[in-house]
């Protein structure tokens, strides 16, 4: 894809955006909205990655059809949404994550009946992998999935999973033997016996409705278990990486288009710049710049690659700190109280702060760059 | 959020009473009380009491406003107060709208625009950086007794040496904001520096946290309250006028 594409494409995604701002604050207030009058303000199907066969009216850039079902169209639109409304962005229906497990671990059975659920008009989805006391740690996963007759019982608790009390389906990570390959992802439809998503109210990205799932013995049939006719590597936590290393650089772009929305909002609201100021405004004009460049290598290397996260961590460390700094300055920037003077502000410092732990936290990210490097994964100057 | 480690040392000057609060017969007045007690008050209650105790040492019957002409107190200690000072004298504070509520522990603080107030009072916004001293070492305590209580691979979470650096950064950062209200001469920028550094330490626990920091009804929403009162409170400056 060219530059002048891509360049295009974020065009077409400002306009776009320009719904979502102004409804940003309502949908902080009150993220049921998502359900009934969000979808309506922008055309979802374009957005969220549909395939071809679901997505009769796609975007168009020049003519050519675009799905935004790679990671580098996602990262360009994505970001230009999220300088609107980053709980926006993640409150629309649609596959996100659970979309990239079925990719990986789906039959055709269980694939066309994922996009005819998701397709079929706003349907969100969700991905249940954290727990309450070992977070994403795989070694310590206590939701199990134990044979009941012929049919199979998921029963445990996750906890951080967006979008789950608006869903009908999602993919649950549950144990099924011990041991590394031992864990399984399975979709799970909302409407079965012993399922329930509790709303978790949090301080920032109020849209996403993060929540709890509490499952006690669901009843799961052998077509819910994804990847069974896969080898017994490539399984859950085999899927389950690669939705990470795809999905990193997507949180990657959010946390920079609230960092952009920052940087506009102190350039819009203040008049003249003191030197020092200008001097510190020049410095974040120059980080946004590095981070989107670094968020759409890392967007390719997902594409090309989705084994490899080490790109992806990279990016997700340089826009998550970006977001956080450039939001809590802004602050200070714009005087006494601003933040009770530009509630926009004051909700981008909230949501900045989702990022750092969506999809592994920054030490996470560290390790896994620092490993990346010294495997030789950067395609840096020792490989050449 | 109750912290479980040993208090913060009782600061040097009048000891505090064991509640932290003025016992209410010998109350002190306006600027008398030593401002670290307000530290160990905000240490073990938290940011609503500390604020009340603050407000009953410095400012009673009063809403203190902040250089932007806002107020951010307790909801009691908020419905007491009968007045505020403007610039030509005081005023009723009848009729003044609520600007937002935020939820913290188990009551809200209340925000509110004044029209004209007076400059703050000197006493109200080193009192105010004393109290997110208190929280920020309230903050660290709780972020390491959560991480003690959490485990990978078999390992306390505490233990991890990516984490132990975080948790020193956030330590020197206390130390630094402590090391500056110690030496406090008046000067606004050493100040500003203890707001920008106990901000730095926020953000830095809510890291250790992970999502559960980022819960209303958890640590993050304390930590709010303390951005909330920096942003409300600065210290006087030239440098952040629009």
């Amino acid at each position: 894809m060219t530059t002048e594409f891509l360049a295009d494409l974020r065009a077409l995604a400002r306009d776009q955006a320009t719904a979502l701002r102004a409804t940003a604050l309502d949908l902080d207030r009150d993220p049921t909205l998502a359900t009934t009058g969000l979808h309506r303000a922008v055309p979802w199907r374009q957005l969220v990655g549909l395939p071809a066969a679901y997505n009769t009216d796609p975007l168009r850039v020049r003519g050519r059809p675009v799905l935004l079902d790679t990671c580098v169209e996602q990262v360009t639109v994505l970001e230009e949404l999220a300088r609107a409304d980053a709980g926006a962005v993640l409150a629309l229906p649609g596959p996100s994550m659970s979309g990239s497990v079925i990719a990986d671990l789906a039959d055709d059975e269980q694939r066309e009946r994922y996009w005819n659920t998701v397709a079929d008009g706003p349907t969100w989805t969700f991905f249940g992998m954290t727990e309450p006391a070992h977070g994403s740690d795989p070694g310590g996963m206590t939701t199990t999935l134990r044979p009941d007759g012929d049919r199979l019982l998921l029963t445990g608790t996750k906890r951080y999973v967006g979008n789950a009390p608006r869903a009908r389906l999602g993919v649950v990570f549950a144990r099924r033997h011990s041991g590394p390959l031992g864990v399984v992802a399975v979709l799970v439809d909302t409407s079965r016996p012993g399922f329930e998503a509790v709303p978790l109210p949090t301080l920032g990205l109020r849209g996403l409705q993060l929540s709890e799932l509490r499952m006690r013995d669901v009843p799961i049939e052998a077509a819910d278990v994804l990847g069974r006719h896969r080898s017994a590597t490539r399984q859950g936590m085999w899927a389950a990486t690669r939705t990470f290393h795809r999905y990193r650089p997507v949180v990657s772009c959010l946390a920079l288009g609230v960092a952009q929305a920052a940087y506009d909002l102190v350039t819009a609201e203040r008049r003249g710049f003191r030197s020092h100021e200008r001097h510190l405004l020049d410095g974040w004009a120059q980080r946004l710049a590095g981070t989107r460049a670094l968020v759409l290598a890392a967007a390719r290397s997902a594409d090309r690659d989705p084994a490899d996260g080490t790109l992806a961590s990279a990016a997700k460390i340089r826009a998550t700190g970006l977001a956080e700094e450039i939001t809590t300055t802004a602050v200070r920037m714009l005087g006494p109280g601003a933040r009770w003077e530009h509630p926009l502000l004051d909700k981008l410092v909230r949501d900045a702060r989702a990022f750092e732990f969506m999809e592994g936290t920054g030490n996470i990210q560290r390790l896994t760059l620092a490993q990346g490097y010294l495997q030789g994964r950067l395609g840096d100057a020792r490989a050449a | 959020m109750t912290p479980t480690v040993a208090p913060p040392a009782a600061p040097s000057g009048p000891a505090p009473s064991p509640t932290g609060r003025p016992a209410p017969s010998s109350r002190p007045r306006a600027g008398s009380v030593d401002p670290r007690r307000h530290r160990l008050v905000a240490y073990t209650e938290g940011p609503a009491a500390a604020l009340a105790a603050l407000h009953d040492a410095v400012s009673p019957a009063v809403l203190p406003a902040g250089p932007g002409g806002h107020t951010l107190l307790p909801a009691e200690t908020d419905a007491a107060c009968d007045r505020y000072v403007a610039c030509d004298g005081p005023r009723s504070r009848a009729g003044l709208p609520e600007l937002a509520r935020v939820p913290v522990g188990d009551t809200d603080l209340v925000a509110r625009r004044l029209p004209r107030p007076a400059p703050p009072d000197p006493a109200w916004s080193t009192g105010v950086a004393w109290i997110r001293l208190g929280l920020a070492e309230r903050l660290l305590a709780a972020a390491a007794a959560h991480l003690r209580g959490r485990s990978v691979a078999g390992a306390p979470t505490l233990n991890l040496p990516l984490v132990r650096a975080m948790l020193a950064d956030a330590a020197a950062g206390v130390a630094e904001a402590r090391a500056l209200l110690d030496t406090d001469d008046g000067d606004p920028s050493a100040l500003r520096r203890v707001h920008e550094g106990l901000d730095e330490v926020g953000r830095r626990c809510l890291h250790l946290f992970g999502a559960a920091g980022f819960l209303a009804d958890g640590p993050g929403s304390e930590v709010r309250a303390s951005e909330l009162l920096a942003d409300t409170y600065p210290p006087p400056t030239d440098l952040e006028a629009p």
